[in-house]
């Protein structure tokens, strides 16, 4: 759960056609969006709604670094307006997620920030982008051999020698 | 006392590789990901997405979602745990289709079994017979063979298949007839069924509805359905947008006196060889008027599309909501007014239901009216006579972009007449393939000169009003193509004019997309073309003494400054013959 601090109403003004909000980084940076580019986030809509129904308006504290934030900040920018299906809550979700050739761009990122990236996502829950870094790095360790997964996403081989030479362990013959 | 690092007990032998391992664990990002974002992960890697299209090229052991179980225990349990991941049944191997199934759990399972792959993997029948021993877990259904393989059938009548959403058989028990409705005619999520050769019991057909793509091939002519039994099945499936009736009529038995509309219809293709079952079934269904007909000359038969271009096609449901029951009547007009004329937008000549798809997107721009011909009197001598009168009927004279398949091989020059009627509006001309190379070679022969690409565009450049030559999977020489590149770049201009009221003629264009440029590769599709049909036997004696009688003088103004200005008369015409 994010901590919760208030902050008066001179921060983040309350009323007007764009609402802002106050999010703060790990890193302790205050940066002021407004609501309606992160409506997209499902976590923060809720977080909004508790708001409302307290009347108070609060900092929301997120556990990533504001590096990774303004990337988020930047994808929901982007597509502010833009209905995509993965984020409409009504909407049955579909078989996987569309490719986007903007989204190919901004995810031209290193390994580490791309699951920087996808966990940000996650924790946001916005949909669309975890779909697209999921795609991204689906594509990184398509058609790779087993070591080279290791090597392109860090995980180490945790099997014994036993387990990993078990036919069980193995599907193709 | 909390158990911390602190107080653990210092590493056995070993345990210090663990400890540095976990270290390393813990350090990756990845392995912080939640499970339910490292599915997401592997979903985009589950064998339906890695096999889909290129099982024969697969070796099973580069398939990445094999691999990624074997990454390390956390990806192994996660992949084991997620079912979707298993859920396209291979066949090649008794104990793989065995694993698959048991991974899969019970999630509902793709089988596609091709026994006519070229490919070292062909799928096993008793690989098939196992993944078919419960119906009720398919959803999608696809096996392309000829054999009637043991259990099979059994296992496709036997038991109903309440998920299956895709059922195809193709090319399954030819010109044969199933009278047992298939799966126990339970099937309510179906919405796409292609059936080639064999026929159905048609009151199983008939309890499907709301189905969005319905392919039906190659029925034995004794089982071919009624109109009103087709007419039946697309009334209750409105949300059709892809209908392919590929001979299997209709019989016309009697004339229905309704109209089924399909208002998502996108693409629609029949063949038949008799214009009047085109005819029944047109008159009898409302379709949008964007939706891509695709219809195939019936090259022994060119007759009947005469009849057809005359039949009132959207007469009786455009304007009268109700169908034309006298079948005379259909001789008496034709199409002629502007929303005849949308509605046949992108009609187009083609012969078989894998063409359905059309040129790359944007190739045929915003054409008002694209017509695609494959047929040519390479196959049969009276079609450029006929497209030639078929093109000065409307709403053909409305066509715009005009586009030669790569069947359309000219047999001589006169086969190409019919392009340079005057009654014509093309402006874009696209030749597929070796449409080119058989122009070039017609070319050739006359001169005895080899690559006379310039001078087939100057021919063409007589073609009224044509501004614009685009050639697609054609072979031409490096210079030649660097030529038409800077013509090509100066079309965009060009058409700006154009549509600005210019009174300067438009720049002839010439586009090259997909071609090869590689000499070896246009000498081999060269020869190709030369072995097409008739193409060399008896060429000489089919071009000798041709005529070309171009019926009108052409003013054709090159702007290209290495190119010679060409002015056309009626001794450079006779050049030609």
């Amino acid at each position: 759960m994010p901590t919760i601090v208030s902050v008066d109403d001179s921060t983040v003004p309350g009323e007007g056609s764009s609402r802002l909000l106050l999010l703060v980084s790990s890193d302790n940076k205050h940066i002021v969006v407004e609501e309606d580019i992160m409506s997209r986030s499902r976590f923060i809509s809720k977080q909004v709604e508790g708001f409302e129904a307290t009347s108070q308006r609060h900092a929301i504290l997120l556990p990533f670094s504001s590096f990774v934030l303004n990337k988020v900040i930047e994808y929901c920018s982007h597509y502010r307006g833009y209905y995509l299906l993965e984020d409409d809550p009504d909407a049955a979700p579909p078989g996987r997620s569309p490719v986007r050739e903007w989204d190919q761009e901004f995810l031209d990122v290193d390994r580490n920030m791309l699951l920087r990236i996808i966990k940000a996502a996650h924790y946001l829950e916005i949909k669309s982008l975890v779909g697209s870094c999921a795609r991204a790095i689906a594509d990184m360790i398509r058609g790779k051999t087993t070591e080279e997964m290791r090597e392109i996403l860090g995980v180490e081989n945790d099997f014994t020698p036993e387990e990993e030479h078990s036919p069980s362990s193995k599907c193709t013959g | 006392m909390p158990a911390t690092v602190f107080h653990q007990q210092p590493p056995e032998v070993g345990g210090k590789e663990e400890l540095r391992k976990q270290m390393f664990r813990s350090s990756s990002p990845f392995s912080l990901l939640p499970v339910e974002t490292v599915r997401h992960i592997f979903s985009f890697q589950s064998l339906r997405a890695e096999l889909d299209n290129t099982v024969e090229d697969q070796q099973l052991s580069t398939c990445t979602v094999f691999n990624i179980a074997q990454v390390c225990r956390r990806w192994r349990q996660i992949a084991l745990d997620f079912p979707r991941l298993w859920n396209r049944i291979l066949l090649y191997n008794l104990r793989v289709t065995t694993e698959l199934l048991v991974r899969s759990k019970d999630a509902p399972i793709v089988v596609y079994a091709d026994f006519h792959a070229v490919s070292d993997l062909r799928p096993q029948p008793e690989c098939l017979t196992l993944a078919l021993q419960d119906p009720r877990r398919l959803q999608e259904l696809i096996v392309n063979g000829t054999d009637v393989l043991p259990g099979f059938l059994q296992a496709i009548q036997s038991a109903p298949a309440p998920q299956l959403a895709v059922l195809r058989l193709d090319n399954f028990m030819r010109w044969s007839h199933l009278d047992i409705p298939l799966f126990e005619a339970n099937t309510p999520l179906l919405h796409s069924l292609s059936l080639s050769g064999c026929s159905m019991d048609w009151a199983w057909l008939k309890t499907l509805s709301n189905m969005t793509s319905l392919q039906l091939s190659n029925f034995h002519d004794i089982y071919r359905p009624s109109l009103d039994a087709i007419l039946d099945l697309l009334s209750r499936s409105p949300n059709l947008t892809n209908l392919s009736l590929f001979s299997v009529g209709p019989m016309i038995t009697a004339v229905p006196e309704y109209i089924v509309d399909l208002p998502h219809l996108e693409k629609l293709n029949f063949v038949v060889a008799d214009a009047a079952e085109y005819a029944s079934l047109l008159t009898h269904i409302r379709v949008p008027v964007n939706a891509r007909m695709c219809m195939s000359l019936p090259v022994d038969n060119a007759w009947e599309i005469e009849d057809l271009v005359k039949a009132p096609l959207t007469q009786h449901f455009v304007r009268n909501g109700a169908a034309q029951s006298e079948r005379t009547q259909w001789r008496s007009l034709y199409i002629s007014d502007e929303v005849e004329a949308a509605w046949l937008e992108h009609v187009t000549f083609f012969a078989g239901p894998e063409e359905m798809t059309g040129p790359p997107d944007g190739e045929w721009g915003d054409s008002a009216f694209t017509l695609c011909l494959s047929a040519t009197g390479e196959q049969n001598p009276d079609v450029p006579a006929f497209l030639d009168w078929m093109l000065a009927q409307p709403p053909f004279t409305t066509v715009d972009t005009l586009v030669l398949e790569s069947t359309f091989l000219a047999r001589t020059p006169d086969d190409l007449r019919f392009l340079f009627n005057p009654a014509l509006h093309i402006t874009t001309l696209v030749l597929v393939g070796p449409t080119f190379v058989a122009l070039c070679k017609m070319f050739q022969e006359r001169t005895q000169d080899s690559w006379l690409h310039w001078d087939v565009m100057r021919l063409l450049q007589r073609i009224p009003h044509l501004a614009r030559v685009v050639l697609r999977h054609c072979a031409v020489n490096s210079a030649f193509r660097s030529d038409a590149a800077r013509l090509g770049s100066r079309y965009e201009e060009c058409e700006r004019l154009r549509l600005a009221g210019s009174n300067n003629p438009p720049t002839f264009a010439v586009e090259i997309a997909e071609c090869d440029v590689d000499e070896a590769h246009v000498y081999e599709v060269w020869h190709a073309a030369g072995s097409v049909g008739a193409w060399d036997a008896g060429w000489d004696k089919q071009t000798s003494g041709t005529n070309v009688p171009l019926p009108h003088p052409v003013h054709a103004v090159f702007d290209e400054p290495n190119l010679e200005v060409v002015e056309l008369d009626g001794e450079e015409l006779e050049e030609w013959a």
